[in-house]
């Protein structure tokens, strides 16, 4: 029992130092998905925090989500959310993905991303630099802990 | 004996000691092109967090979906227990070189095969590009293997790494089958410029698209113990062999650096190209097999 524990924990903490990523881009103007792109160039450099760029969903731990979600996208969403193994989290990027935005009245909008999905993080702006983005997927590593708590 | 294949410089040194090797090689590229990079030990935090995750059977997939992946790190350790690192061999005997080149080469043929029976049309291209990239590198890998081997006369890696550990470099004598080998480390490896098989940039993730989890994580494991295995390989045959750990290192880590630069630098080979290169190399290891023929 005792190393049970002990061994979940270290898996806790190992999950947290390598959250591998998965940037999917749902619609929109592409605004914040440059910002994201930006994340991961060497000038932010999400790899110091042992995270690395997959672009597949079997392999990803973190969902960085960013645009309004179209109606198109939508079932693409649902299918790319269940290909993602647990545990995960997902992080909404930019106004659209929070709340449709300059989008709300389109006929093609099918709503905010968490009528679709569970969202974990929301990291506002239109777009947010790539610091907030950053600071984003930091908070999702807490916010993982915690959800996750043994 | 027990010790040897079990602790150092057996199961567990190879395991630690190749994703140590494997975090040194992704720091040194993150300094190289100006990031502060991953710490060292990295791939070890990877490798846990990866056996911690959930485990996806596709509904496609077929019967060895969930066992190639065993076989290819449970080989590619086998190659690793006959490849002298740091002066000693785990297990040894007569003819074990042949044994070691047929075990590494199966170590990729089971994650080639891991790929096929996953049934995704990506993984299926990358393990279809993998056996074609095999084509090209087992070619110049065997020949130029076979160029100390037959300058010592032995069939064995660890009496070759004694020999030049007194008699000086193997890879002095025969620079072309140095640089071939070299070459096929790269290849074998999946180095830039030779990763096609899971170019991400075209096929999501190549053989390995449709695993997660545990599978994943031994995919992985057995891509890094390839990587050390051959670079001992490579210092056991031309690059002077090694007599004690200190040695090892220094040698070993001056390998990796020029792998680093060299996925650092480079782009990716298309796939003929990569037969034209890889081949081109082969007949140049056969220059130096020829010469030793003549000289002996």
């Amino acid at each position: 029992m005792v190393f049970r524990r002990f061994g979940e924990r270290i898996v806790c903490y190992a999950r947290r130092k390598s959250p591998w990523v998965l940037h999917l881009d749902t619609g929109g103007c592409n605004g914040c998905a440059i910002e994201t792109f930006a994340v991961l160039t060497p000038r932010y450099d999400i790899e110091r925090f042992g995270g690395l760029s997959k672009a597949n969903p079997r392999h990803s731990d973190v969902l960085i989500i960013s645009g309004a979600v179209t109606k198109k996208i939508e079932s693409r969403l649902g299918r790319i959310y269940d290909q993602t193994p647990e545990p995960k989290v997902v992080l909404a990027v930019g106004s659209c993905a929070i709340s449709k935005g300059v989008f709300h009245d389109s006929y093609n909008i099918s709503g905010p991303l968490d009528r679709i999905m569970p969202v974990d993080v929301y990291v506002p702006g239109c777009p947010p630099k790539p610091e907030a983005i950053l600071q984003g997927l930091i908070k999702a590593l807490d916010v993982w802990r915690e959800k996750y708590r043994i | 004996m027990i010790f040897e294949i079990l602790i150092y410089p057996g199961f567990v040194f190879l395991v630690l000691a190749s994703m140590i090797y494997y975090g040194i090689l992704r720091k040194v590229a993150a300094r190289m092109q100006s990031r502060i990079g991953p710490p060292i030990w990295q791939p070890i935090l990877d490798f846990i967090k990866l056996v911690g995750k959930e485990d996806l059977n596709p509904e496609q997939a077929k019967a060895g979906f969930t066992f190639w992946p065993f076989i290819a790190i449970t080989s590619v350790l086998i190659a690793g227990l006959l490849t002298p690192i740091a002066g000693i061999v785990p297990l040894s005997f007569t003819g074990d070189i042949v044994v070691l080149i047929y075990f590494l080469a199966f170590g990729s043929l089971a994650v080639y095969l891991s790929g096929f029976s996953s049934s995704n049309p990506y993984g299926v291209v990358g393990s279809m590009r993998g056996l074609i990239q095999m084509i090209g590198y087992e070619f110049p890998f065997i020949v130029s293997i076979l160029v100390p081997v037959v300058a010592a006369g032995i069939l064995s890696p660890f009496l070759i790494n004694t020999l030049q550990v007194h008699y000086g470099w193997f890879g002095f004598t025969f620079p072309f089958a140095a640089i071939a080998y070299f070459v096929s480390i790269l290849a074998k490896v999946e180095v830039p410029p030779f990763h096609t098989p899971g170019a991400h940039q075209e096929i999501v993730s190549g053989y390995s698209t449709e695993y997660t989890g545990t599978r994943l994580a031994m995919i992985e494991l057995a891509h890094m113990i390839k990587l050390f295995v051959l670079i001992s390989l490579g210092i056991a045959l031309f690059f002077g062999g090694s007599a004690d750990i200190l040695m090892f290192i220094v040698k070993s880590l001056v390998l990796l650096f020029i792998i680093t630069l060299a996925r650092v630098l480079v782009a990716r080979f298309r796939i003929d190209q990569i037969l034209k290169f890889t081949w081109f190399f082969g007949f140049v290891a056969l220059i130096d097999l020829v010469r030793v023929v003549l000289i002996l």
